[in-house]
């Protein structure tokens, strides 16, 4: 009864504010519109610089082939192998192939020559997709002239590779990375937004007009928490819906698996905010407070970054990490269709860190 | 019930090794206006912390609006209104808003929160802005709109911590008045300030000093003792023998 008027406040008091209905209608709508392009690890457009040193007929038909390419520009050709490296260092090009002098000869003689590759590296991910692409194209273009040429020689590959990618067949990297949006989505509104407006009644001092009212501590933090909990949900479903819409991407799994996780998951993580709001005396303190955990979680959840390759010692951290399970049980649902049986240890390991952040939150407002 | 609406028996508080009150005992009547004068820091606010169940005495013992005040805080805060010094009603909720979630707090129903805030708020000619903003009155408005938020659930005993700081002598005459008028119906008023005129309005005054209570008579009395003019010059005496930092 009495939380019917607690909630009564707390949602009048977030349609006043004047920034926070705007955030949460804007916020969903340009992440989903925004970072699935930006947040984005596919290697497209790299430029390559061509150092021909044979002038001939077929390794002009390399270059054409190489630039037909989708994944390569032509930034230009250099005579030397150190003009090719300044225009590295001027950051003109990503990749250098060097086409040695006698490379048609040697190709019609004895059907065999070599060109170098040298991606530059500094991002890693970057030069090795190089790498591997280029080779690709040089293997195509060696069958094509294997063919034609009446020396023959041996096949190249006798064993054909043929990968079929399961549950994102194109790669498509937006796939991956959308499920994981709405978990970052969902840790900021409902982490941040709680704790500042519990420290920012403290900061107000109508907290302590509370205090010594008979109103039970419980009740008015639940009060708090509650609208939080249905602004997430509310999110969580635009997300959904814009996810279909504009990308075409629908969960392959069971929307009501992905509401039961998102709501054990705000649930969660709002209890840490009310740790972290139990410690803070003033906003400034609570925000950086909730930034440090919040960033820490985020790189160690395996939005970005698979935890497998993470260091032994982080991956033992990241089992304490909410949004590790969150984050798995969003790609499960999503790309895998994963039922919820298969997702139960995510669950309940998520059930448990849930029961812990409210013990502890209980316990530090106590000693308060 | 005892006819007192506050007794307390040599009641301390230490925290750590700092004793912040030592030992006080008083009494106060029912419908009485109490000041409760005292230097910063001679421990007006954590008396006043203890009496409305914010915190517990370290020794002693004490009844306040018939309930003990050890073991039956929640019972206190029902029977309590508080007014804090800094400003605390929502200011981002209209004038009957704020009427209405504090109503509800004490457990009065909608239909007798909406009679009694129609009546208040005529009482108090704020009828007309009953659906303004509260951060949008005047500063002399809000601390009367405080006031009676603090008395509408017609409380036992209501606390004022400094309830007229930084307040215009005319609204401060009025917020007087208003006092006086709770005072009148029966609740039991608590008041601390530093404003010696107002100390002159109060049924009782108590003057405390480094964690004790020094002088407690009337306004009247308390002069003819120190042989002193005025509240003023009472307090000017008293204060003067404080030892402790007068900014702890």
């Amino acid at each position: 009864m009495l939380l019917k008027f607690l909630l009564e406040k707390e949602i009048k008091q977030i349609r006043r504010n004047p920034f926070l209905p705007r955030l949460i209608i804007a916020y969903p709508v340009l992440v989903m519109l925004v970072f699935p392009w930006v947040a984005n690890l596919e290697v497209k457009d790299i430029n390559l610089c061509i150092v021909d040193n044979d002038h001939s007929v077929y390794s002009q038909r390399l270059t054409e082939q190489i630039s037909a390419s989708e994944y390569f520009c032509l930034s230009g050709t250099a005579a030397t192998c150190d003009e090719a490296m300044e225009s590295i260092k001027r950051n003109d090009s990503d990749v250098i192939l060097e086409i040695d002098a006698g490379f048609e000869k040697d190709l019609v003689r004895g059907g065999n020559s070599t060109v170098m590759i040298s991606p530059n590296s500094v991002n890693g991910t970057k030069g090795a997709f190089a790498a591997s692409y280029l080779s690709q194209i040089l293997s195509d273009f060696s069958d094509g002239i294997r063919e034609e040429l009446p020396s023959g020689g041996p096949p190249s590959g006798i064993i054909e590779i043929n990968p079929q990618y399961r549950y994102n067949p194109c790669l498509d990297y937006k796939t991956f990375i959308i499920p994981a949006l709405m978990v970052i989505l969902l840790t900021v509104i409902c982490g941040f937004l709680p704790t500042l407006n519990i420290v920012g009644e403290k900061e107000k001092g109508t907290i302590e007009q509370i205090n010594v009212t008979p109103v039970k501590k419980s009740l008015f933090i639940l009060s708090k928490l509650i609208p939080y909990w249905i602004t997430g949900i509310f999110i969580l479903t635009v997300c959904l819906g814009l996810a279909a819409l504009i990308y075409g991407l629908i969960p392959a799994g069971s929307l009501l698996t992905v509401y039961l996780f998102a709501i054990l998951f705000v649930v969660t993580y709002s209890g840490l905010g009310l740790v972290v709001s139990n410690y803070s005396t003033t906003m400034q303190q609570a925000m950086f407070v909730m930034f440090f955990f919040t960033i820490v979680m985020l790189l160690m959840s395996g939005i970005f970054t698979p935890v497998r390759s993470m260091p032994g010692w982080a991956q033992a951290i990241t089992y304490a990490n909410p949004l590790r399970y969150f984050v798995e049980a969003m790609r499960a649902i999503y790309l895998k269709g994963s039922g919820f049986f298969a997702l139960i240890t995510q669950f309940f390991v998520l059930l448990g860190i849930a029961g812990l952040f409210g013990i502890w939150a209980i316990m530090s407002y106590k000693k308060r | 019930m005892t006819n007192k609406a506050i007794t307390v028996e040599n009641i301390t508080k230490r925290f750590g090794g700092f004793t912040a009150v030592d030992g006080i005992s008083f009494g106060i009547e029912r419908g009485e206006i109490f000041g409760f004068l005292g230097a910063n820091g001679a421990g007006k606010t954590t008396v006043m912390r203890m009496l409305c169940g914010l915190s517990k005495p370290t020794s002693g013992s004490g009844m306040v609006a018939g309930f003990d005040m050890m073991t039956e805080t929640e019972s206190i805060k029902r029977s309590i209104g508080y007014m804090s010094q800094k400003f605390s009603l929502y200011a981002d909720l209209t004038v009957r808003e704020n009427l209405r979630l504090f109503g509800a707090i004490y457990g009065l129903r909608g239909r007798a929160i909406a009679v009694r805030t129609v009546k208040m708020l005529r009482e108090l000619g704020f009828y007309a802005e009953r659906n303004t903003m509260v951060k949008d009155l005047p500063l002399g408005w809000q601390q009367k709109l405080a006031f009676s938020t603090a008395i509408f659930h017609s409380p036992e005993i209501v606390f004022l911590d400094e309830p007229t700081g930084g307040v215009d002598p005319l609204t401060r005459r009025q917020f007087w008045e208003l006092i006086y008028k709770a005072a009148d119906s029966g609740i039991t008023v608590f008041v601390t300030t530093h404003y010696m005129d107002e100390a002159e309005y109060c049924d009782r005054v108590s003057i405390m000093v480094d964690g004790r209570i020094e002088a407690l008579d009337t306004p009247s009395n308390l002069k003819r003792q120190y042989n002193a003019a005025s509240m003023d010059d009472v307090f000017q005496r008293l204060a003067q023998t404080a030892k402790r930092n007068d900014t702890i």
